[in-house]
């Protein structure tokens, strides 16, 4: 195994990476967004959508493109059967770091 | 009936159903410390939501939202930016989180990145770092629901007895049932406060000014500046955008490593449960809107309020408004303090334990020696709280300034523990101690601050630097032990 650093898991296939690289960014520039010098463009008070001024609108449709390019990776990982795999992986590790380690993560020994 | 009589029971039927669902929670939860401290990681997607989101509305929300709105303008804004993905990053690390604390029983922040970094002088300074961050948090909430008792009964129950039954309430059901009393009672808190937020965000601007839109119509005609980001300084002028967004950015940078809301990590039952929380938590900024529109609507109609947050408890009563929803008022501005301030003082009492008195005196506390430990610090730590909001005339200016900043010195510790493998013990302590140093110089002297740009982020750039450095001028980690953790 290689010990470089990485953001995403080798393990992941090209659609994967295509998909978490992607919801990345859409974080990341929401939160280029919400600042300088992105955000004096859309920081104005006209026009008025649904009562708000556009400063205070252009925030809220931000929101809602976090929240749905979330829920769709979300909804995307659960029909791959993600959760499931991940879950079981976890509990094979589980078993055998237990046999392995009985108790106690931080032992002086170990600093 | 006289109304204040009618205000003080609606807000005492509040803290009843409060300290009963408090109660009740924790028979759920097992007594052993994971389940005082992670409700033995089985917290579901409901109660993770609401733990979540009643951090967001504290009783800064609550009070210091419409305060804000109503002396800064659009400077308001940031705290609905920063809400919008201060959570997100937690999609990508939270379930390894999760996972590792799983394994190896993690129940705290400095857990993991102790056992990552093989080094309990580590977990003893993230733990200084931590309370030095939460002290002044809990002291500004206990002084909120001081004050709105104040306020609301007219002086009748003076705010060192206001904070005392509000807070007297929050000890019982932390003291009792830990996490568990946490998690629900935040959920009820929670609903509670949605309620309250919309009801008088719309009915403010309606009573006022016929409406939202008229309200802002007549905004932009006498106070344009308010109404575009960045808003205004404290002093009135125009704040600056270095200002405006790099308070943005040290919130997003510190938001998820908040050691409270980190812990609720090793609580959720699963990895869905996790992620589903996460995608759902931008939903909460939503209710952030009628925050501001409070703070907006009193503008025009009621200049000249001092401080800026008593804005909010000044229009609910100088409306006369029902004696009923002046106590609802009263008991949504209590639920946003203790929603709080309950979590401040379990993570506090659990991570003075847990990460500084375990670590460095006793590392064989057994189990149920660390659990009554830990309920006998909640106790404790709330109580210098109490003095310190109540009797002491002890500035949290400082303190309120270097939280976030010292909090964004962690951000580099979740970097080096899952992405950079080079990173060395004496890289991240070298980079931590950095850090907080520069954050210390920087907000001392304040011309050191270009373009008003936050404390935090010079920190942030200090240790970054530092820790680099340092890791690659030291031995590299055993191979093994790394690749327990970072993402291979």
């Amino acid at each position: 195994m290689s010990m470089k650093a990485r953001i995403f898991s080798t393990a992941l296939n090209k659609i994967e990476r295509r998909v978490y690289g992607t919801v990345t960014i859409v974080v990341i520039g929401t939160f280029l967004a919400t600042m300088w010098p992105i955000y004096p463009l859309f920081s104005r008070i006209r026009p008025f959508v649904l009562g708000m001024p556009a400063s205070l609108f252009y925030l809220l449709v931000l929101v809602f493109l976090v929240f749905f390019s979330l829920l769709a990776l979300y909804r995307w990982e659960d029909k791959g059967g993600k959760f499931e795999k991940n879950e079981k992986d976890t509990a094979a590790e589980m078993i055998k770091e237990t046999a392995r380690r009985p108790s106690g993560h931080l032992k002086a020994s170990d600093g | 009936m006289d109304s204040w009589l009618i205000v003080t029971l609606v807000t005492v039927g509040y803290l009843f159903v409060s300290l009963v669902v408090g109660i009740l929670a924790g028979r759920r939860a097992s007594s052993s410390t994971a389940g005082y401290v992670v409700a033995d990681r089985e917290f579901g997607f409901i109660v993770m939501y609401f733990v979540m989101g009643a951090s967001i509305f504290s009783a800064f929300a609550f009070l210091g939202g419409p305060g804000w709105a109503y002396s800064r303008g659009a400077a308001a804004f940031y705290i609905l930016s920063y809400g919008t993905v201060g959570l997100a990053p937690w999609y990508f690390f939270g379930p390894r989180v999760a996972a590792l604390g799983r394994k190896y029983g993690y129940v705290t922040q400095a857990d993991l990145f102790a056992h990552r970094f093989q080094s309990p002088a580590l977990s003893v300074l993230m733990a200084i770092i931590s309370l030095v961050c939460f002290l002044p948090y809990l002291i500004l909430q206990m002084e909120g629901a001081g004050y709105v008792f104040d306020v609301v009964t007219e002086g009748r129950i003076p705010p060192a007895a206001g904070a005392a039954i509000a807070y007297g309430v929050v000890l019982i059901y932390v003291y009792y049932s830990g996490v568990m009393g946490v998690g629900w009672t935040n959920t009820f808190q929670g609903i509670f406060m949605m309620a309250l937020a919309w009801g008088l965000g719309l009915y403010l601007p309606y009573q006022l000014y016929g409406g939202v839109a008229p309200m802002f119509e007549s905004l932009s005609q006498s106070v344009p500046e308010m109404l575009t980001a960045p808003g205004l300084d404290t002093d009135g002028t125009r704040w600056t955008w270095g200002g405006y967004s790099s308070s943005i950015a040290i919130s997003v940078f510190g938001f998820s490593l908040w050691p409270h809301y980190f812990m609720k990590i090793y609580a959720a039952r699963d990895e869905r449960t996790l992620k589903k929380t996460v995608v759902w938590y931008p939903t909460f900024m939503i209710f952030l809107v009628p925050i501001m529109f409070i703070g907006f609507s009193g503008v025009l109609r009621f200049p000249g309020v001092e401080p800026a947050d008593a804005i909010l408890p000044t229009l609910v009563t100088s409306l006369e408004l029902p004696a009923i929803v002046v106590g609802l008022f009263c008991a949504g501005a209590l639920a946003a303090s203790m929603s709080t301030g309950d979590a401040l003082v379990h993570a506090a009492g659990t991570v003075l334990v847990n990460d500084f008195y375990k670590v460095s005196f006793k590392p064989d506390l057994d189990d149920a020696q660390e659990r009554r430990l830990i309920r006998f610090l909640v106790v404790a730590i709330a109580g210098v709280a109490y003095y310190l909001a109540v009797f002491s005339s002890f500035s949290l200016v400082y303190l309120l300034l270097f939280s976030y900043g010292f909090l964004n010195q962690f951000m580099p510790l979740i970097i080096a523990a899952f992405f950079w493998p080079r990173a060395t013990r004496p890289g991240v302590l070298a980079g931590l101690i950095t850090g907080c140093a520069t954050v210390i110089i920087w907000t001392y002297f304040p011309e050191l601050q270009w373009q008003k740009i936050h404390p935090g982020i010079w920190g942030l750039g200090a240790n970054l630097i530092a820790m680099v450095s340092v890791s690659l001028a030291t031995q590299p980690m055993d191979d093994e032990h790394v690749l327990k953790f970072v993402v291979t």
